[in-house]
């Protein structure tokens, strides 16, 4: 089991909250010299690394606030937590 | 407030039923169950830069200040301020004025978000030896009296429903869960507690 400390709650089970998807890719935007490539980039093309990865969890069962967790993927240590905008580290630019 | 001909109705008046149930000892129930019913429930969500101006106006209207740390409730004798998250709060008491106009009396939508949430919810109050032993059944939060103190209130995940629970004092829990989650939560912390044995007091 997974123990996230959420900034807000302190450390809570996994079970409170909701996986949200990968933190390391940054959202192209809307603006209009976004190209669709970008888009393809943004939503395929997403590394699958084994250590390390930035992800968003949603403390729904709790604050409900959003929270950046920096976890090991192979031994599911949670290495660091922040507020969705914090940055941990591993932030793609 | 406006007049309408619906009368307001408990969650749990279809089911709920006085009396001792499950493995009762010495006539000495584990738990002890009691609907806390009619209810005003207000959730006010401050601006994050308008936050001391809204705790400020809070106080005004209820005569306590909602605290900013987390899980912490701060209360009068009629009033409590549950903290929900950063900078959002259940105001609760038993119904008996119109507690949002009160509270919108000292604020205004510059400062947060009110609304009424009276109906929303279904308030189990929980007490006795076992309480905490019940609540560890479902929940994966420290119940520990020396980490879950009295006077906090946790959201969390309980038998698989999101619930609040508020340590009014040790061994003593107010559970709030969805209304339409009521019964459904009443039926699964029953049977949780029936190996403790547990009496269902009065409504109040
Ligand atoms: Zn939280």
């Amino acid at each position: 089991m997974i123990r996230i400390n959420c900034p807000w709650c302190g450390e809570r089970n996994m079970v409170e909250f909701t996986y949200g998807g990968d933190a390391i890719n940054k959202y192209p935007g809307l603006s209009e010299e976004t190209t669709a490539e970008q888009y393809f980039e943004f939503s395929y093309l997403r590394d699958n690394p084994c250590g390390p990865h930035l992800e968003y969890w949603h403390h729904v069962n709790g604050c409900r606030q959003w929270v950046k967790v920096k976890r090991d993927t192979l031994t599911h240590e949670v290495l660091a937590t922040g507020p969705a905008d914090a940055l941990l580290g591993g932030e793609k630019e | 407030m406006v007049e309408t001909t619906v009368s307001r109705r408990a969650a749990l008046n279809e089911i709920y039923q006085t009396g001792d149930f499950g493995d009762i000892t010495n006539n000495s129930p584990g738990v002890i169950f009691v609907e806390r019913r009619a209810l005003n429930i207000i959730h006010v969500a401050a601006w994050e830069e308008q936050v001391d101006t809204a705790t400020a106006a809070i106080e005004q209207a209820i005569g306590v200040k909602p605290s900013r740390t987390a899980c912490k409730v701060m209360s009068t004798d009629v009033t409590s301020a549950l903290w929900i998250g950063p900078d959002r709060w259940l105001i609760v008491e038993k119904e008996s004025r119109d507690l949002e106009a009160v509270i919108r009396k000292t604020m205004n939508t510059e400062m947060a978000a009110i609304t009424d949430q009276s109906h929303s919810r279904c308030v189990i109050s929980l007490s006795g030896v076992e309480a905490s032993n019940v609540l560890r059944k479902g929940t994966t939060l420290d119940l520990d009296a020396a980490h879950f103190k009295t006077g906090e209130a946790r959201t969390t995940s309980l038998f698989h429903m999101n619930a609040i629970i508020h340590c009014v004092e040790e061994n003593h829990f107010d559970i709030y869960v969805a209304r339409s989650f009521g019964q459904s939560f009443f039926e699964v912390i029953t049977h949780a507690s029936a190996e403790f044995g547990y009496r269902i007091d009065s409504p109040i």
